[in-house]
């Protein structure tokens, strides 16, 4: 990512003037643990490094190891969380939210964490997340109901027709809820959801691709019968991957795929520690399933009735 | 079978020359400005030929849309002068056949009409969307939209009143202040909506508003905006507006003649319609659901007509009701 040397200025003067020497250090170890201000530094042991240089040579490291993001977001979670038992206020703070909004970056209000703002870029990542690192994830999977007949019953056109609607409802339902869309497998679509409310946004994007797949059926369907979707929404913590196959593999995927199996065609079936969480108008309209097995679960669906 | 023909002209008259008697077809000839008196007196499945070149654009919509309302019979227009415009609409709308200058070059086939008959059903007596007792409404047209409405004076307008529900009880559950604020964001996206489609507020009062949208040929948008507000409440209720509750809204919507004035003096509107509505949403019995009048039957989509069941009469007029979404 290409910084402005003026952003890099204002940042580093923000860290020297919100926190001591040793706190910073402690916090760029966070994300580089080799870190040793001695070897980066040359001034003499007998004198003291100013805040200052100290601050600037951990951005310039950061923006070097392209780790800038995630390192401001530690340096605000100084103000959000707190550190080491006390909070501090972060100096310069609007000028650098301002300056990270040209930059394309917004601040999650509810977390205090950056990510990347969806009108400048859509990146898998939100533009933070690191590989390896864990993370608290909601996920929603989509499947159409029996695809190998939709395929058989229809010609390529309109089945290539269908596919691009549908693909795209999802897509922009999921996105303009800040979502990301990680994996997609024939009918199979897996977003995630981590910033902000993240499982109310799953849920309320789960609800609004039925009611526009209920519309596409009534309004634009090229399909000979109506189209039926199964949806699954699973929080959990889940360590980030770039690649799809390691993301498939991870436990939360897993048993949000796996929850497909006793989901209903129209209906959402929602992981029953979500259930358990969620208030007002959502708990309203689900529904708890008790099963045979440990899989309990709630449920969200619609018909029309006279 | 007879064919009511509503023309001043004796010319086309003789277009109609090859319906003889002896192979069953009768013609009847009206004058167009008899077509409201003699309409009520029409048997179910008849043909009725209207001629529209001596009438004024006005004139000609109300004719149309009083047609489209009363489905049991097959309509078709006459344009020897080409003039009608969107003809397509006219398709769209339910008119069965257009006859232009070209068809009028010689005498009319009969095989035309059969043609039609065997294409388009007919239910004869099909009473329920008729309204009953109602002068037929005599449409005002804009030129263009709002562009050409002028303050004061009397147009078509279809209305959609829309009052959110149940409001004492949010108020003891959660406060006076938080529930008028809560409708008061309720109104406002709604009034985004409304506009977005072309809609203009006319009256607002605590929780309900009423709507404006300037007569077109096809209405069929408003009824679905109307329906997607229907659809996506939970999304409303709970994403956009946070409300702790499933809000309950009704909806209702009528075509009728309202002289056009601002919000400001809308409470000085004298108008039926205006009236008939604010009865309605009054006195309704299932609130928290999506009505529409007979004046608008014909614009509802034909992709969501199943959705729309029939609603007990309301002073003459026949109602329709969105079915309710169970959860």
């Amino acid at each position: 990512m290409n910084v402005d040397k003026s952003f890099l200025k204002l940042a580093a003067q923000s860290l020297a003037e919100s926190i001591d020497q040793r706190s910073m250090v402690h916090l760029a170890r966070e994300l580089i643990p080799e870190f040793n201000l001695a070897e980066k530094v040359s001034m003499p042991g007998s004198l003291d490094v100013p805040r200052f240089v100290i601050a600037k040579q951990i951005i310039d490291d950061m923006q070097e190891y392209n780790l800038l993001i995630p390192f401001l977001n530690i340096f605000f979670s100084i103000h959000y969380k707190g550190y080491k038992g006390r909070r501090y206020k972060i100096s310069r703070f609007r000028e650098l939210i301002v300056a990270l909004y040209d930059m394309g970056f917004s601040l999650d209000s509810q977390t205090g964490k950056l990510y990347e703002d969806p009108q400048f870029r859509i990146s898998r990542n939100w533009g933070v997340l690191r590989e390896g690192i864990d993370y608290t994830f909601t996920f929603l999977w989509t499947d159409v109901m029996d695809s190998t007949g939709l395929v058989k019953n229809n010609s390529k056109s309109s089945t290539k027709k269908f596919y691009e609607s549908y693909h795209s409802i999802v897509r922009k339902t999921v996105e303009s809820r800040n979502g990301r869309i990680w994996l997609v497998e024939g009918d199979g679509i897996l977003s995630a959801f981590h910033f902000g409310d993240h499982t109310e946004k799953a849920l309320y994007s789960g609800i609004s691709i039925l009611n526009k797949i209920h519309d596409y059926n009534r309004f634009e369907n090229v399909l000979s019968d109506a189209v039926g979707l199964r949806l699954v929404v699973n929080s959990g913590s889940c360590t980030y991957f770039e690649h799809n196959s390691a993301i498939k593999e991870t436990d939360a995927v897993k048993k949000t795929i796996q929850y497909e199996k006793a989901t209903l065609p129209g209906t959402i079936t929602v992981d029953s520690l979500i259930a358990g969480t969620i208030g007002g108008v959502l708990e309203q309209v689900l529904h708890p399933v008790k099963t045979d097995n440990a899989l309990d679960y709630s449920s969200y669906a619609f018909s029309w009735d006279k | 079978m007879t064919i009511y023909l509503f023309t001043n002209s004796k010319t086309l008259l003789h277009k109609f020359e090859l319906f003889s008697e002896s192979s069953g077809w009768v013609i009847e000839v009206k004058s167009p400005k008899e077509f409201f008196d003699t309409f009520t007196k029409i048997p179910g499945c008849s043909f009725i030929y209207l001629d529209i070149q001596s009438l004024s654009e006005d004139e000609i919509e109300s004719m149309i849309h009083h047609m489209i309302g009363h489905s049991n019979y097959w309509y078709g227009i006459i344009d020897p002068k080409n003039e009608y415009q969107n003809i397509a609409s006219l398709f769209h709308r339910g008119i069965s056949d257009y006859i232009s200058k070209k068809e009028l070059t010689s005498p009319l086939d009969p095989q035309r009409v059969e043609t039609i008959r065997t294409w388009k059903q007919c239910f004869e007596g099909d009473g329920e969307e008729s309204a009953d007792g109602v002068q037929p409404l005599n449409i005002i047209k804009s030129k263009k939209g709002w562009d050409t409405i002028e303050k004061g004076k009397e147009y078509s307008f279809v209305k959609v009143f829309i009052a959110v529900e149940e409001l004492l009880e949010m108020k003891n559950s959660y406060g006076y202040k938080y529930t008028n604020s809560l409708v008061s964001h309720f109104h406002d996206y709604v009034s985004l909506i409304m506009q977005q489609q072309n809609g203009r507020l006319m009256l607002k009062d605590t929780n309900k508003s009423l709507f404006l949208f300037p007569y077109a040929d096809d209405n069929s948008k408003v009824i679905t905006t109307a329906y997607l507000l229907m659809l996506n409440r939970v999304l409303i209720s709970g994403e956009v507006l946070r409300s702790p509750n499933l809000l309950k809204y009704t909806v209702i919507i009528h075509l009728g003649n309202t002289p056009y004035l601002t919000q400001d003096e809308a409470g000085l509107a004298v108008s039926d319609s205006l009236n008939f509505i604010f009865h309605v949403a009054n006195t309704i019995p299932e609130l928290g659901q999506l009505y529409v009048t007979d004046t608008l039957f014909s614009d509802i989509p034909k992709e969501i007509e199943d959705l729309f069941i029939k609603a007990p009469q309301y002073e003459g007029h026949a109602m329709k009701r969105l079915m309710k979404m169970n959860f």
